[in-house]
Parts: C-alpha cells; sequence; structure tokens
C-alpha cells in the first residue's frame, strides 16, 4: 500500500494502512483505533491514549481540532512531489501587484480610484466584517491600476480587490 | 408608585443574549417575542421565543438597528416592554423615547441617564462632581492645538487622544511626544468626524499597563443602589474583550469597596436607574480612575450572575416593573469564583480576522459548573453583518483554582467547527503562567500571544497527523476506486470512517 505523508510544521509521519487492518507509523506497527463518530468528527485510540478529533478544513491541508486546539497536517501519497502539493495548498502568495481581502465582509468605501498614485502604507479601502471596519493599506508604493470593487460590495476572503502597478 | 407587571416582553436583539433574555422572560411567566433579519430565521432564539416577527434585511440598520420597524412589531403583538440587551440600540436614547412615548417599558435606565453618560466629556464632567477619580486631561472637548499642547505639557506624555462621542477605539491617537501631537489631533478629529459625525475630542493621560476592571451595579426607581463585586476584563484585543472573571484576581478588599462605593456614586449622580456598569482603569499603584459608563446589560454579565446568585435579566425586569431591590449592599456575598471565554468567529492564527461559513460540527462542553449561553446550532449560517460573537463558555469554582481548570476543561470538550474560533486562544489564556497567577494586565494579548511560537504537544500532533491520513486516504478511496473499497470494506480497521 502507498504511504501517506503527513506533515505538520516541519515534521513528518510516515503512515502506511495495511491490508489486515494493522496501522502503521515509520513502517513500525502501532496501536491505533480510529472511529468515524460523525462527518466531521473521530475517536482515536492511539497506545492507549484517547483523541478527539475534528475537521474543520477539507482541503489539501486538513484543519485537525484536538481537545480545542488546531493542527493543520498535509498529506499526500509517497512519491509525489512534496513541495509543488504544499505550494498549492497553502494560501497563494499573492503577487505583489494584486491587492486581496484579508477576510470576508462589506466594502464600506474605496478610499482611491484607478489612476491615482499611492504610497506603501496609504488606506485603499474600509471593509465592514462582524462589526469592525478594517483599513486594507498598500503594501507597496505604485499606481491604482484596476479597483475589482464598488461601494457596498460583498467581498469573501481571498478576493482580488485591487491591482497596483 | 404602583408596580406595574410586564406580561410580553419584545427582545430587541439576536444571537446568544435574545435567548438568554427569552430565559429569565420565560421563567418569570412573560411571553417573549422575537424579532430576526433574514439570515436569522432558523437561529435557536427565534424557535424559542413564543412569537417571532421578521424584520426583512440583513444590514444592522435595516434591522435589528430600525427603531421604527421594531415598535412596530411590538405594537403589533401587544407588547408591553422591550429589553434590548447589548449593543444595537440598548444605548440610544432616542429608542428609548420612542419606546416611553408609545406607552410601553423600557428595561434599562431612563434616556436622561443614557445621555449623560453617552458623551464621555459630559460622562467625566458628572463624575468630577460625584467625587469619583477620572484620568488627568481636559473636560471639556479641545479648543485648538496650542491648548492640547499646554494640556499634555501639564500631564506629560504618553496621553491619549480621544474622539467624545467614540467607541470601539476609533477617533483615539496615543501621543508618545510632543511633535507628534499636532498631526495625531489633526488625525483624531477627522477620524472622529467621519465615524461619529463630531470632530469634538479630549485629551487624558495614558496609562501604560493598567488593568480594566468594571463594577456592576443594580439601581431601582426608588433610590436604592448596590454594587455586585467586580468584574476583571483585562484580557483584550483592539479594545475587545476575550475572556473576563469575577472576582477580579488582584484587588484588596478595601480598593473594591472604594471602587464599588465611587460606581455607586457615579449611578447616583446620573439618576441611574437599572443594570449598569462602570468600568475603571487601575494603574499598577493601584489608583483607579472612571474610564466609562455602560448604560446596559453586558456581554460577561454571567460571570457576576453566578457568583452573586442574582440573575440580572430578572432584576432588570423587576426593576422595570416599579419594585425595590430585594436586596441591601450587606446581604449580597460572592461565592467562589467564575471565569467567562468569549467564543467568537475569529481566527487567532490569522490576526483574530473575522471567520464565516456554516457551523457543521457543534457539541458544546457540559458538566458540574459549566453554563453555555450560545447563539448558534449545526448549521447556523455565521455571516459578516453582526458581532462574531457566537456563544460564551462560563466556569464557576469554588475558587479561582478550580474555575480555571474548569474551564481548561471545558475548553478542550467544545466541539465547533465549520468556523474559525477563538477556542485556542481561550485554551492559551488560562493555562498561561501569568493568567494562572493572577498577575496581568491589558498588555496581556501583545506581550504574550504569539500563535506561531505556541509549541504542540507532540502526541496530540501525532493523533492530528494520523486523523488527517485516515481522512484523506478513505476520501481519496472513495473518488478514485470505490469498487476496491467496497472489497476492502470491514477489513481496515481505518474504513469504518466510510461506514
Amino acid at each position: 500500500m502507498p504511504t501517506l505523508i503527513a506533515s505538520i510544521n516541519d515534521k513528518q509521519y510516515k503512515w502506511s494502512f495495511e491490508g489486515d487492518g494493522s496501522i502503521l507509523l515509520d513502517g513500525k506497527i502501532i496501536q491505533a483505533d480510529i472511529q468515524k463518530i460523525s462527518s466531521g468528527r473521530f475517536s482515536l485510540i492511539l497506545n492507549g491514549r484517547s483523541f478527539h478529533g475534528t475537521i474543520t478544513r477539507n482541503d489539501l491541508i486538513y484543519g485537525i481540532i484536538i481537545h480545542g486546539n488546531i493542527y493543520r497536517v498535509g498529506v499526500e501519497t509517497s512519491g509525489t512531489q512534496l513541495a509543488v502539493l504544499r505550494s498549492a495548498a497553502l494560501p497563494k502568495k499573492h503577487s505583489a501587484t494584486e491587492v486581496r481581502s484579508p477576510m470576508p465582509g462589506m466594502v464600506v468605501r474605496c478610499e482611491v480610484k484607478e489612476g491615482e498614485r499611492v504610497e506603501a502604507g496609504d488606506g485603499l479601502l474600509v471593509l465592514e466584517a462582524m462589526k469592525m471596519e478594517n483599513e486594507i493599506r498598500a503594501t507597496k508604493e505604485g499606481i491604482i491600476k484596476k479597483v475589482h470593487v464598488v461601494d457596498r460590495q460583498v467581498v469573501n476572503k481571498g478576493e482580488l480587490l485591487f491591482l497596483i502597478e | 408608585m404602583r408596580p406595574k407587571r410586564i406580561k410580553k416582553l419584545l427582545i430587541a436583539n439576536r444571537g446568544e443574549i435574545a435567548l438568554r433574555i427569552h430565559r429569565s422572560a420565560s421563567e418569570m411567566g412573560i411571553e417573549t417575542v422575537a424579532v430576526f433579519s433574514d439570515i436569522d430565521r432558523c437561529a435557536p432564539y427565534v424557535f424559542n421565543s413564543n412569537e417571532a416577527y421578521p424584520l426583512h434585511g440583513n444590514l444592522s440598520r435595516d434591522t435589528y438597528l430600525d427603531i421604527q420597524k421594531i415598535i412596530a412589531v411590538a405594537k403589533k403583538s401587544h407588547c408591553d416592554a422591550i429589553h434590548p440587551g447589548y449593543g444595537f440600540l440598548s444605548e440610544n436614547p432616542d429608542f428609548v423615547d420612542a419606546v416611553i412615548s408609545e406607552g410601553l417599558t423600557f428595561i434599562g435606565p431612563p434616556s436622561s441617564a443614557m445621555k449623560k453618560l453617552g458623551s464621555k466629556t459630559a460622562a467625566r464632567e458628572l463624575m468630577q462632581k460625584a467625587k469619583v477619580p477620572i484620568l488627568p486631561g481636559t473636560i471639556a472637548p479641545v479648543k485648538d492645538y496650542s491648548q492640547a499642547i499646554n494640556v499634555a505639557q501639564q500631564i506629560e506624555y504618553p496621553v491619549l487622544i480621544k474622539a467624545v462621542h467614540g467607541g470601539g477605539g476609533k477617533g483615539m491617537r496615543k501621543v508618545e511626544r510632543e511633535d507628534e501631537l499636532e498631526q495625531s489631533l489633526r488625525q483624531a478629529q477627522s477620524e472622529s468626524l467621519k465615524a461619529f459625525g463630531s470632530a469634538d475630542v479630549f485629551i487624558e493621560k495614558y496609562l501604560l499597563s493598567p488593568r480594566h476592571i468594571e463594577i456592576q451595579i443594580l439601581a431601582d426607581m426608588h433610590g436604592n443602589v448596590i454594587f455586585l463585586g467586580e468584574r476583571e476584563c483585562s484580557i483584550q484585543r483592539r479594545h475587545q474583550k476575550l475572556v473576563e472573571e469575577c472576582p477580579s484576581s488582584d484587588l484588596s478588599e478595601p480598593l473594591r469597596q472604594a471602587m464599588g462605593k465611587a460606581a455607586v456614586n457615579a449611578a447616583r449622580e446620573s439618576g441611574y436607574v437599572s443594570a449598569g456598569t462602570v468600568e475603571f482603569l487601575v494603574d499598577s499603584k493601584s489608583a483607579f480612575y472612571f474610564l466609562e459608563m455602560n448604560t446596559r446589560l453586558q456581554v460577561e454579565h454571567p460571570v457576576t450572575e453566578l457568583v452573586y446568585g442574582i440573575d440580572l435579566v430578572k432584576a432588570q425586569i423587576k426593576i422595570a416593573q416599579g419594585e425595590p431591590l430585594p436586596y441591601l449592599q450587606e446581604t449580597v456575598s460572592p461565592r467562589g469564583h467564575a471565569i467567562e471565554c468569549r467564543i467568537c468567529a475569529e481566527d487567532p492564527d490569522d490576526n483574530f480576522f473575522p471567520s464565516t461559513g456554516t457551523i457543521e460540527e457543534y457539541a458544546p462542553s457540559e458538566g458540574y459548573g459549566i453554563r453555555h449561553d450560545s447563539g448558534v446550532m449545526t448549521g447556523t449560517t455565521v455571516a459578516h453583518f453582526y458581532d462574531p460573537l457566537l456563544a460564551k463558555l462560563i466556569a464557576w469554582g469554588a475558587d479561582r483554582n478550580e474555575a480555571i481548570k474548569r474551564m481548561d476543561r471545558a475548553l478542550s470538550e467544545y466541539v465547533l467547527s465549520g468556523v474559525a474560533t477563538t477556542i485556542p486562544f481561550c485554551r492559551f489564556v488560562v493555562s498561561h503562567p501569568s493568567f494562572v497567577g493572577g498577575k496581568y494586565d491589558n498588555q496581556f494579548v501583545e506581550k504574550y500571544y504569539h500563535p506561531n511560537e505556541v509549541t504542540p504537544n507532540s502526541n496530540t500532533e501525532l493523533a492530528a497527523s494520523l486523523i488527517a491520513a485516515a481522512v484523506h486516504r478513505s476520501t481519496s478511496e472513495s473518488s478514485n476506486d470505490r469498487k476496491e473499497q467496497a472489497a476492502n470494506q470491514g477489513r481496515w480497521k481505518y474504513n469504518r470512517i466510510e461506514e
């Protein structure tokens, strides 16, 4: 069976699931019993220790909440390019010319127009989410090439707001 | 005055506080009427109330802030009283006047007291009269730059410029040196004008690492005012409280009595009636200063309820019915310790940014000494329109140590997925030596919370990696090769995931 490589931060755990039901960690048999409680909740007894895990994100990166703390785990089959998968799964480093929304919310007011020159740190737009107003600022100087949003527009996290050239 | 019994109550709020008010009203034999925005149609507070009416729309100003719509529902449903909860219209004197002019009872203070306390400069003036200590600075709004420079020199830097009609950190500027003053003053004035429609600002001394301690008071219509101890609310981020406790871990009895007396004086001087909270800053030398008075129920009121054994919503309703307080200052006494953690839809790993989505898994903590006030359930959509508070987890213990251990236990049981929450942050707080030791101030989050540096437990990390691997395996199998999976079913323990 192919081995699955689960990585948390800098650590890697190699898991194999054998045909006889046994589970191997780094090639060695480990006492583990994992049961599904509901679509996103699991009970795991690992070497006699009991864990209750809840999945928050089912992307390439799994968010596993155990006992109130969240663990972000990347999983891939051995042999695939770890770096490629991880970079695809992690939030994309947006090119310097794109300004994206760091959170979901509603545009309260756009503070710049296309063609306007901005310095790093200048306010571009005020976004309201859950009662709080947050100012999105320019991270570099340049000319506003394109404004992708209008006042009162609802935006998602990661949505493109501006292009700065 | 003849007591006026309330029979039917409109709750002009949403979420956990609407449900919390319903519970007390219901136990008093009062019928409740809920109002809801479009996305709140299926919220637990709506289906637990006796009647419910739509406000149509989702924006706060089209719904929970719309005085006309709310009063129309109250009239249509023959309510005789309105409880505003916290936030929204709760501190709006125009709302109070509108409610009263329709012949309804407002569960809260008179609008006159609200107006006096709503302006920060008017409140400072009032406190000075009531001999409640205030931070050094200007009483009236700052006239010009030259006055600002004089005041700042007098009280010494750092100073804080604050909007007279402000809140939530807007129109606020900390000034460290004289050469920053002119620009900061201009910025604070323009921000204040934009946000609150008035450029009025004032200056007060900036305290470096104060504690935020507030006194709960109850005042009836017959001139009786008592205080129910304090709440320590120093664990804050961007002026938002995150963890609160009662009593404070570090307050001497003489200081508690002095602050309580000051709070009672503040309430008397403003003609206050109902439950209210006087917020103070306490410096490292245990000097305390009036910050503001909140003329409503506080989010963190449950910690006081658990320690003093008094239901504050019932107390508010009885006061509004004209009943005298059934207790004297000498007859109320604290018992044990309580801590509240706010479960908010915010991502502590990502700058506490709001997190929206649908709640998938939901199993809040239970057990002895745990109270859970929630506004959500499985399937609830968390949108960006309103406050991020989903629920409040409150732990009571015979002493502070037990309350802390119980809170940590309850947080580790708490299951909520679909949106990011502040649960991991709360666990960090209640296990931090500075919090456990009871010595902390409002710089706690900035000083100690660096999510990337939190060292994970290696056993738990191993467990997380195995769960992720097993889920990954079963989902990729189900999409890739259902046949093979069917053949293997039951043979592999982890395959039970698919059953």
